[in-house]
């Protein structure tokens, strides 16, 4: 439905996106997910029509608009600092872009009423502006953007700007409002654990590059590279040297960590040989990493015995975090200490207390080598 | 005892207050003497003359035909004036602060120019263009020495307005469907209006009150009010001097005042 084909943009000598493709269906809810100054921004203002690219085209629905000024697309953009009028009341606000089309009086009123509706500020309508709350007006900045049923919404980290209560109420009521809809929605944002929660799928985008396209799991599970990997989620890295294959098995390998110490990993999908020898980043994810120890009873479905690795450490700190526990420990042979998160229903027994000594155990499929940490 | 958490101010020394109150002296007291001159009127006694509060002097400058012509032609060309520049001045600023075109940067400073300029020097320097263009000396030209140097306030106190307002309201508008114009009329002017409105306040205020840039640039028969004081000061002090001056003191006062509300809004 909406399509990025080869866009570049470069601001004087510096390269804002690099060959930036992207396929968007009717009705998905679509993020855009990198850190600052990633070039996520200046994407989602080509789409709005405020940039205009250096190469490439935006087509929608196969028309190509790369060219049509904003006020002519039929896409509305949320801004991040929401925008909004400051000399007119909400409703004037949200009946702006009727107004400018000469929708008669009444069936605007109709209309304004029906989108303050599904943002719950319909009580608001005769309020300034400047009387609102932040969560307030970012609902008011969504039923400005929506009141003309756009074909696509443009979303610029609009939830950045609130406090977290909020910020996740209002994740809920995006994806609620989006379904009900069933627009376009086009969110940018740099916070991970918001793009997993909202969208149908994400582009993950790094130094104007796109990285990887997929759905929430997918980009989480399978990671293409080490940054998506690392950018996604929090990981644990272990750095060692690469020692050939596994005997019998095509995916996986061995990474020697020193002191005689090894672990079997899962090779990555490209064709790429590793040479024997090379330093090697290995990530784990830490809800993958199991532990048991003095004062630990791992629980049956954990599945101890199944791992294929199991490495000594010593626990440097535990943290209580409700749900769920996250315990870091220390490999004798790592810089970094390994941090294990897990269920709090995991432990049957006593907390296990810093300064014990654990195992850390995890499978082979669960330790990734991905190219872009290939070699350090 | 009152405990003030936000950011208590330090209490001032006593020689500051000292130097405030005497520096505020300075420039009110003589604006007040004059002031109260304009309200009192001798009486002459046996051997001593008394004072009286009234209102004669400004009874008597308002049968003054000579004066009355020169408060018109003060309001007709502090008007037309204000009108040129704040209609040139109000795009002016949108060009400086909004455009990227080359020698932004230049323009904006040649626009302070006529602010620091020794006024003496633009009005001889509008007095020879002007010749040199043939242009007969009167009443327009006052209106043109005038929009010029009222130009570089209006251009001023936009520009700073335009400066501190979010771009992305206008982006929100065009992103809404509006053309170009409409977000000008609709969301630009609106919120710069306030600005606007000052700027032409203190352009009208500038041009009622001027005197040299006038001087050289009037014709015959266009005399702007302060011209007239001057040269009834030049046949000696009288009361009525008092009073228009009184009345100038007024209206520039005003003007400021209004101005900078404006501003503030």
């Amino acid at each position: 439905m909406l399509s990025i084909v080869d866009v570049d943009k470069s601001y004087g000598s510096q390269r804002v996106l690099t060959s930036v493709s992207l396929q968007l269906g009717g009705g998905e809810f679509f993020s855009i997910l990198g850190p600052s100054g990633c070039g996520k921004s200046t994407l989602l203002r080509i789409l709005a029509g405020f940039e205009r690219p250096d190469q490439g085209r935006v087509l929608l629905n196969g028309a190509d608009i790369t060219a049509v000024a904003p006020h002519s697309r039929p896409m509305n953009m949320v801004f991040q600092r929401y925008a909004l009028f400051p000399h007119m009341n909400v409703a004037e606000n949200v009946g702006f872009s009727l107004r400018i089309k000469k929708v008669e009086p009444a069936e605007r009123r109709r209309l304004v009423d029906e989108a303050l509706n599904l943002v719950a500020m319909a009580s608001f309508a005769d309020r300034p502006i400047d009387k609102l709350s932040g969560g307030q007006q970012q609902r008011v900045a969504l039923a400005r953007a929506i009141v003309s049923r756009p074909k696509v919404l443009l979303l610029d980290e609009p939830l950045s700007a609130l406090d977290l209560q909020l910020r996740l109420h209002m994740q809920a009521e995006l994806r609620s409002l989006q379904r009900r809809l069933g627009m376009t929605f086009v969110f940018v944002t740099h916070d991970q654990g918001e793009a997993l929660a909202m969208s149908d799928r994400l582009a993950v985008i790094n130094q104007g590059r796109i990285v990887q396209v997929g759905t929430p799991s997918e980009v989480y599970e399978q990671p293409d590279n080490a940054f998506v990997a690392t950018f996604l989620g929090s990981m644990n890295c272990l750095v060692g040297q690469y020692m050939g294959r596994v005997d019998g098995r095509r995916q996986h390998g061995w990474v020697d960590l020193g002191d005689g110490q090894h672990c079997a990993v899962r090779l990555p999908d490209t064709t790429a040989v590793i040479p024997l020898g090379a330093t090697v980043q290995v990530f784990i994810r830490p809800e993958k990493v199991r532990l048991s120890g003095v004062g630990l009873q791992a629980a049956p479905s954990s599945g101890l015995g199944h791992q294929d690795n199991e490495l000594p450490a010593l626990m440097t700190d535990v943290a209580y975090r409700g749900a769920t526990v996250e315990f870091c420990a220390k490999l004798a042979t790592q810089a970094a200490p390994m941090s294990a998160i897990m269920l709090n229903g995991d432990f049957a027994s006593a907390q296990p207390k810093v300064g014990a000594k654990v195992r850390l155990g995890f499978a082979a499929d669960d330790a990734w080598i991905l190219s872009g940490g290939a070699s350090v | 005892m009152s405990i003030r958490e936000e950011n208590p101010r330090p209490r001032p020394h006593v020689t500051a207050y000292i130097v405030t109150v005497g520096a505020y002296a300075l420039l009110l007291l003589p604006l007040l003497a004059v002031l109260s001159y304009s309200f009192m009127e001798p009486v002459v006694g046996a051997g001593a003359t008394t004072w009286r509060l009234s209102l004669v002097w400004y009874d008597r400058l308002f049968h003054n035909e000579a004066i009355a012509k020169t408060l018109v032609t003060s309001l007709q060309v502090a008007s037309c004036a204000t009108l040129v520049a704040t209609f040139i001045g109000v795009a002016g600023a949108i060009a400086l602060e909004r455009g990227n075109f080359p020698g932004r940067r230049l323009l904006v400073t040649l626009t302070m120019v006529p602010l620091v300029m020794p006024e003496l020097v633009m009005g001889l320097a509008s007095l020879i263009w002007f010749s040199l263009q043939g242009l007969e000396l009167g009443i327009h030209t006052l209106i043109m020495g005038h929009a010029t140097f009222a130009l570089a306030y209006v251009i001023t106190i936009v520009r700073a307005r335009l400066a501190n307002f979010d771009g992305s309201l206008e982006e929100a508008a065009a992103d809404l469907g509006a053309t170009p114009g409409v977000v000008f009329r609709k969301i630009t002017l609106p919120i710069i209006a306030p600005a606007v409105g000052a700027g032409a306040m203190m352009a009208f205020t500038l041009s009622f009150d001027d005197f040299l840039i006038s001087f050289f640039t009037a014709g015959v028969d266009s005399d702007t009010l302060p011209m007239r004081l001057y040269s009834m000061i030049r046949f000696g002090l009288n009361r009525e001097i008092y009073a228009l001056s009184s009345m100038l003191i007024l209206v520039t006062t005003l003007g400021i005042v209004v101005s900078y509300r404006l501003r503030r809004v």
